[in-house]
């Protein structure tokens, strides 16, 4: 066979490809609208996850292990340190657990305070148990795959939790597995408010690296570093008070570098806080996580 | 080619971009990991040729978009049908059976999938983008001959030495 590099052919390769173009912009299209809808991927992703779910599973099976054997063979104290990190980490999540029920007893006495806690409580105890079994294939995003999807009770905008920090949020649901964003991707954002002072904040978004932003932040919420801060419940799924994570440092942004759309005005003569805040899970070492709200299997 | 060395192409093709996202978690060292899907995109390719390179990076393209989240869906298929589509046509200038040939190929293939992603979805921090995609791209590199090996093989073995003979580009 003899290769032909001909003008007609190119063409058609390049035709080719803008067909592909064209095609996989439809099929995005679609899925973004199906996603609106159904909460789910449109019907072409959703047969292609459902028959490529096991495979995916088990390939996380023999790489975890095979991660595992060569650790111990090759690295047995970095084992040895990461069963004690994690045992540091179950043992932090119940005393902050434990740390939060007795701020809440401290705390004014609140009717919606109570309750948070009572279904803050309950909702954590109810988390549905997931494994981490993958990360994002490209790298560029901070996701994480899960080996739970439709069939157990999963839905698109269900909290995940590390104990008892909010570590993100479900994006797409297939069969029998899913994918999350966590709460440093770009897409990720929840109302916060201050553990402390029990007041609204505001908004808190994720960079698409390793902390969360919240641009305009009350100042009557005196936040300060050090605070803690959690959900304020603003969405459904995701219940009040779960801790998203720690303030690490307040900026003040003069008015003058808001935009018109965030509010600011000529005579606006007061500063606007700025929090950068840190996760408290390590989201690089994630295995065990909960997802809130999914109604377990019967 | 024949259909042997093509289903072994998908095949192989399909099994790397089903073990993508464990492979991300497990074989990273700091930021980079070794993309094998794309670099299955591209033996089967330089192997196959343009259309069934096209293809195989359509078909993985759709794989790959199920494993993220919904947005960039589009991007990602389209950047992995270039990969393939490109790498069949250059297979009629590249001498395959050259181990470093194969080394340049999937590391080059990773990095070019990276920048077409980037149109479509720009990163967060082009620092971290860099430095991200060089180390996908060497992982992806030293990868690529192992799975050359797998494909040439089976063509090897139903074609004779034929394989060698770059496919036709007939579309």
């Amino acid at each position: 066979m003899t290769a032909r590099r001909d003008i007609p052919h190119t063409q058609r390769a390049v035709v080719a490809l803008i067909v592909t173009a064209v095609g996989a912009w439809y099929l995005a299209r679609a899925s973004l609208l199906a996603a609106a809808h159904t909460g789910r991927p449109a019907a072409p992703e959703r047969l292609v996850a459902a028959l490529m779910g096991p495979g995916e599973r088990l390939a996380y099976r023999l790489l975890a292990r095979a991660h595992a054997r060569a650790l111990a063979s090759f690295r047995p104290r970095a084992l040895a340190v990461e069963a004690e990190q994690l045992a540091m980490r179950v043992d932090e999540a119940l005393r902050a657990a434990s740390a939060l029920n007795e701020t809440t007893q401290e705390a004014p006495p609140l009717p919606e305070f109570v309750s948070d806690a009572a279904a803050l409580t309950s909702a954590l105890a109810d988390a549905l148990p997931a494994t981490v079994i993958g990360a994002d294939p490209t790298g560029r995003r901070p996701l994480v795959q899960l080996d739970r999807g439709a069939r157990h009770q999963v839905v698109r905008g269900l909290g995940l939790v590390c104990g008892p920090d909010l570590i993100g949020r479900i994006e797409r649901v297939n069969r029998s597995t899913s994918v999350a964003i966590l709460a440093t991707d770009r897409e990720f954002a929840v109302a916060v408010r201050c553990l402390r002072s029990n007041h609204y904040v505001g908004v808190a978004e994720g960079d698409g690296s390793r902390l969360l932003t919240v641009r305009r932040a009350l100042a009557a919420a005196d936040a300060r570093e050090g605070d803690v801060l959690v959900t304020a419940g603003e969405y459904p799924r995701i219940p009040i008070g779960v801790r998203v994570g720690v303030v690490e440092r307040v900026q003040s942004v003069p008015p003058e570098l808001l935009s018109v759309d965030e509010g600011a005005s000529a005579d606006d003569t007061q500063l606007s806080l700025s929090l950068v805040v840190s996760p408290v899970a390590d989201l690089r070492r994630l295995d065990e996580v909960g997802i809130l709200g999914a109604r377990p299997p019967d | 080619m024949g259909i042997v060395t093509l289903a072994t192409a998908v095949s192989l093709a399909l099994a790397v971009a089903a073990s993508q996202p464990a492979l991300a978690r497990y074989c990273a060292v700091g930021w980079a990991f070794p993309d094998a899907a794309t670099v299955a995109i591209v033996v089967a390719g330089l192997v196959l040729g343009a259309p069934e390179g096209l293809v195989v990076g359509f078909i993985v393209g759709v794989v790959t978009a199920t494993q993220c989240g919904h947005v960039g869906v589009g991007g990602i298929i389209v950047s992995r049908s270039a990969v393939g589509l490109l790498a069949g046509l250059a297979s009629t200038r590249v001498y395959r059976a050259n181990v470093l040939v194969q080394f340049g190929a999937g590391a080059l293939g990773s990095l070019v999938a990276d920048m077409v992603l980037v149109l479509f979805s720009p990163p967060a921090y082009t620092g971290e983008w860099i430095a991200q995609s060089l180390g996908k791209s060497l992982a992806s590199g030293i990868i690529a001959p192992l799975l050359f090996v797998i494909v040439v093989r089976v063509a090897r073995w139903e074609t004779g030495e034929g394989y060698l003979r770059p496919p036709s580009v007939r579309m």
